[in-house]
């Protein structure tokens, strides 16, 4: 049997209409079932603009050059409507007020589903699903506007789970929000990610309380993908910056540099902290200031 | 100087306050950061320094003035800000001529106005989008141009609604850096943010509003450690806080954070140090 990724870019490249530079230029990359990509980048990278390629908001709802091919579970999407995608990729953007429309947070999770003319029972059944998946039942009767930025998102995602779609989407989507509520909602991403097997794409600034979920990171700079793979992998490569380093990594990295690659330590230490994978999240660190003093 | 006394507001006479007797004092070049959960009232707080709302009881005053009858535009002579979302501040053709704007219409000579906005793109990082049209920049960048185009009117308290939102950790660091630098000539700054790892970098100062209530008041590094505060006022701890609080708990240590990065640093060193010492003497 030969393997189908997921999701596959291939030269993808866009130029938006009336600007010189290209947004997106030869990108490529496999996406694997069940992965967690968090795609990094600077401001400006092109990180939104990518996401939109992947359920055809680029190029049919934007207008520009566009050259490459996106597949989905090997099927080019270029002939596809995106209503027809919302079947197989959900997508949750930035500001959930650019999504919400219906007059209460039931009838928002219901309204795909409403799209494609599925049973009544049927939907009432999914949306009662979703609901206590993403523990909604307090505001499922409340308006979309009327309730908090952290609710508006959850209700965001709900309706984007809707058609329970294999691929879910995420640009920025905790960047408004407080941070408890940007964790809740990561936490809630993983759990989609891990007990479901949803594929993830989510593009953030927040490495530390994200990297602990991800599987593979996507880094993107001025259009180009320059590192594509496992977290370790993509911060040892040349051409992923310092300054997009995992704060608790740079902590790391910094007390390596003080402690003169650990030398001022004996022998026996240096190589045990040596042995330590460098930390990214707060559990490594917790483990590495563990194997400092630990003897093996 | 930025002085609450004793403010109310409500939007309508039928409902309920919004701010609920709010008091402080902000002296010339204080860095200030607002912190509380969304809904809380911080952004009606703030409209309050620019004179877009007025208190329903209580009194503003900037610089030792009281602000109820002054014009908005005179008030925007000395109070800068820069809102939430950008889209609904950037106008013009270019980004150069957003950043001119300002200076423009407080009467800058030409020359002037060129070389503060020369000045302001250098220090954000923002020369190769001076000639590029605001709509055509990534949130992230518009965000910085917004910010970038209320640092060039040159006033003497700034305000900013969330100045983080979408920015990477070396545009982040380049505000705060510049930030500071504006401490040093006595402007003053404001911030509005969820952002609790600039805050303990950049911000010594933290106000916390929960429910229109002024709850706490007082040093970043303190009021950012504060469990309940932090659960009343949906943040969450510091990284850097965070990590010692855990490593403080696994090795059964006193729980006495550093607060900067270069404290954290020398920190970690001693504490491998130490455990290398007691593990020779074993």
């Amino acid at each position: 049997m030969t393997y189908t990724p997921v999701i596959e870019l291939k030269n993808v490249t866009f130029k938006y209409k009336n600007c010189d530079k290209f947004a997106l230029e030869n990108v490529n990359f496999q996406v694997a079932q069940g992965d967690f990509v968090l795609l990094v980048g600077y401001s400006g990278s092109g990180k939104s603009t990518l996401l939109k390629t992947l359920n055809g908001l680029i190029p049919h709802f934007y207008s520009g050059l566009f050259g490459g091919d996106v597949k989905l579970f090997g099927e080019s999407i270029a002939e596809k409507k995106t209503a027809q995608l919302a079947k197989t990729i959900g997508f949750v953007f930035q500001n959930p007020e650019n999504q919400l429309s219906a007059l209460t947070v039931e009838r928002e999770i219901a309204f795909p589903l409403e799209n494609f003319a599925i049973p009544r029972q049927e939907i009432r059944r999914r949306v009662n699903e979703i609901i206590a998946l993403l523990d909604l039942e307090k505001i499922q009767d409340k308006s979309p506007f009327a309730i908090s930025g952290g609710e508006q998102q959850l209700t965001a995602i709900g309706s984007a789970l809707a058609l329970d779609p294999p691929i879910l989407v995420f640009d920025e989507t905790t960047s408004h929000l407080s941070p408890q509520s940007a964790t809740k909602i990561i936490k809630k991403i993983a759990e989609l990610n891990r007990e479901q097997g949803k594929t993830v794409i989510l593009s953030e600034h927040r490495l530390d309380r994200n990297l602990q979920y991800v599987t593979k990171i996507a880094y993107i700079e001025s259009g180009q993908l320059k590192a594509f793979g496992p977290p370790r992998e993509v911060l040892h490569n040349k051409n992923y910056p310092l300054e997009l380093y995992p704060r608790i990594t740079s902590l790391y990295e910094q007390l390596k540099k003080v402690t003169d690659n650990f030398a001022i330590l004996p022998e026996k230490h240096r190589k045990q902290l040596l042995a330590v994978p460098e930390p990214l999240t707060i559990d490594d660190f917790l483990l590495f200031i563990k194997g400092g003093r630990e003897s093996v | 100087m930025i002085e609450f006394r004793d403010v109310y507001f409500r939007y309508a006479k039928k409902n309920p306050d919004v701010l609920k007797g709010i008091s402080f004092k902000i002296t010339d070049g204080e860095l200030v950061a607002l912190v509380g959960k969304n809904g809380a009232g911080k952004t009606t707080l703030l409209k309050h320094i620019i004179g877009l709302l007025k208190p329903t009881k209580g009194e503003v005053w900037i610089n030792n003035e009281n602000i109820i009858k002054k014009p908005i535009s005179e008030l925007a002579q000395t109070v800068g800000l820069a809102f939430q979302n950008p889209n609904h501040q950037l106008f013009a053709e270019t980004v150069e001529k957003e950043l001119a704007f300002g200076p423009k219409n407080l009467g800058m000579p030409e020359e002037e106005q060129e070389r503060m906005v020369q000045k302001i793109a250098e220090n954000f990082n923002i020369t190769h989008l001076l000639q590029k049209s605001p709509l055509e920049l990534s949130g992230g960048e518009r965000r910085l141009v917004s910010i970038a185009s209320v640092l060039t009117m040159g006033q003497k308290i700034l305000v900013l609604d969330e100045p983080t939102f979408g920015q990477d950790y070396r545009q982040k660091k380049r505000l705060g850096t510049y930030l500071c630098d504006l401490r040093n000539k006595g402007i003053t700054v404001f911030i509005v943010t969820h952002d609790i790892d600039f805050i303990l970098d950049y911000f010594p100062r933290v106000i916390v509003l929960v429910d229109g209530q002024i709850i706490a008041d007082g040093e970043s590094k303190t009021i950012l450690q504060d469990e309940l505060l932090i659960q009343q006022a949906d943040l969450e701890k510091p990284i850097l806080l965070e990590i010692q609080e855990k490593v403080a708990k696994m090795t059964n240590q006193e729980y006495l954070p550093a607060t900067s990065e270069v404290e954290f640093i020398e920190k970690f060193k001693d504490i491998l140090l130490q455990a290398a010492s007691q593990e020779g003497k074993k």
